[in-house]
């Protein structure tokens, strides 16, 4: 009786956590052992994960961030369910050890700013504003055009290779 | 009944075999622990008979850590194979053989029934999959139905389509003044033909899962062959589609098991269609991906 009680009640317990994920913190259909793979396009490879550093771009411009190597891994695995907690955990690993994008695209006329030393590292930035922002992709069927809405957004103060909040 | 009990033991047997085969693809992205499942399943086998339960059952709790640690990363089938596993462990207990059989049975049925009732509980409230956008998208997307894609629109066409959603996403990490604020997709392109198939797919996919789920619990006599054949077919149709051999060989295995007491005759077919996926998977994509062919 007990086994069957344990066999029964294990992935019952799973789905209802998985609804629970999906209502309260944006889980993805196809995780957390739902069994919804392949039923929506809200698949984690449709969301994506935006880091701008306030000010560290050309003219003052904010610097967009692609995550990169380990980070990467690390952002595929967050994004599946973008709680506060978890975008901390990317901030802090940004701060850590986020290699600045080498796609650090400057304007006409920043030839200047584009041929000046740059930090390689976040943390060479010294203090920044950081801004961690996740995107899921939607689709208009009417205009057949993607878009993309906030599943959830931080801000976290970055100093010394430590992210404020993480 | 001297038959049967010579049934008996290799069913228990060969399901041990089995259960313990899907345990290598339980342990995710950790090197260590898979390593380390590895040969807990080899040093089984020197465990004494009546310790195999306790051995297994301990892998498997040892496998929590690092599903705990990839929860929200797993793919569905790991929960499964997870399921199964415990399931298995614990029905393994049960030193008399009818008494595995009723209980590996009935644990099955019960995960079997769980995997399709959930699939379609969540594709008929998905907002986008009845309509058959989902599919229309994943066809459009998806580069691993690119080839379909390009002979429905045009291969220029599919290409656009992967641009677009490339571009589309780039903007929002890139740092030209020109994407400040980044904007929709260019529009995809699609015709009639690749709706109407994303249609086909969809209502297929749902009415099999569907099917399956009513025939599962289905208590006629009459209906098993049916639910076999529609299981099987199940199993080669979405591997072909979609070819991820662990699912693929997670159900192959419990079917097998629900085939062994409702229809014997059939249960072979569910181990042939796993040792055909296994060949075609390790073999065949294999030597296609040494001679650089996409697979």
């Amino acid at each position: 009786m007990l086994r069957t009680a344990i066999v029964f009640a294990l992935p019952i317990l799973v789905v209802i956590n998985h609804f629970y994920q999906i209502t309260v913190n944006d889980l993805s259909i196809w995780k957390g052992g739902g069994m919804g793979m392949f039923a929506s396009f809200d698949s984690p490879a449709e969301r994506f994960l935006t880091i701008e550093i306030a000010g560290a771009g050309a003219q003052g411009a904010p610097l967009r961030l692609k995550p990169a190597g380990s980070i990467a891994q690390a952002v595929s695995g967050m994004v599946t369910i973008p709680t506060d907690e978890r975008l901390a955990r990317i901030c802090a690993l940004v701060a850590d050890g986020g290699v600045i994008s080498n796609d650090r695209i400057f304007g006409a006329g920043d030839a200047a700013l584009a041929a000046a030393p740059m930090p390689q590292k976040v943390r060479e930035l010294g203090q920044a504003e950081a801004t961690l922002t996740v995107f899921n992709t939607v689709y208009d069927p009417e205009t057949q055009q993607l878009g993309a809405v906030v599943l959830n957004s931080g801000q976290f103060t970055i100093a010394e290779g430590v992210c404020d909040g993480a | 009944m001297v038959l049967e009990r010579v049934l008996d033991l290799p069913f228990r047997l060969r399901l041990a075999v089995l259960a313990g085969y899907l345990l290598t693809f339980f342990y995710i992205e950790h090197a260590l622990a898979d390593m380390g499942a590895q040969f807990g399943i080899l040093l089984l086998i020197l465990l004494p008979a009546r310790y195999f339960s306790l051995g297994f059952f301990t892998i498997v709790i040892g496998g929590t850590i690092p599903m705990i640690l990839n929860y929200y990363v797993a793919d569905n089938h790991v929960f499964l194979i997870y399921y199964f596993a415990i399931a298995f462990a614990l029905a393994y207990a049960y030193t008399d053989d009818g008494e595995f059989r009723t209980a590996i049975y009935t644990y099955t049925k019960f995960l079997v029934g769980f995997l399709f009732l959930f699939a379609v509980i969540q594709k008929a409230k998905s907002p986008d999959y009845l309509s058959g956008e989902f599919f229309t998208l994943t066809l459009m997307l998806d580069e691993r139905f690119f080839g379909l894609s390009a002979a429905l629109i045009g291969h220029e066409e599919a290409i656009a389509n992967l641009q677009a959603r490339f571009d589309f996403i780039d903007a929002y990490h890139s740092n030209d003044p020109a994407n400040a604020t980044p904007g929709p997709s260019r529009p995809l392109i699609l015709n009639q033909d690749l709706v109407d198939l994303a249609l086909v797919l969809t209502w297929a996919n749902f009415g099999y899962q569907a099917a399956l789920c009513l025939l599962l619990f289905a208590r006629m006599r009459a209906l098993v062959w049916l639910k076999n054949i529609v299981s099987a077919s199940f199993i080669v149709g979405t591997y072909l589609v979609a070819p991820v051999y662990a699912f693929g060989a997670m159900l192959c295995v419990m079917f097998y098991v629900l085939a062994e007491v409702e229809l014997p005759r059939f249960r072979n077919v569910y181990l042939v269609l796993l040792a055909l996926m296994t060949v075609y998977h390790f073999v065949f994509v294999g030597l296609l991906r040494a001679y650089g062919v996409p697979a």
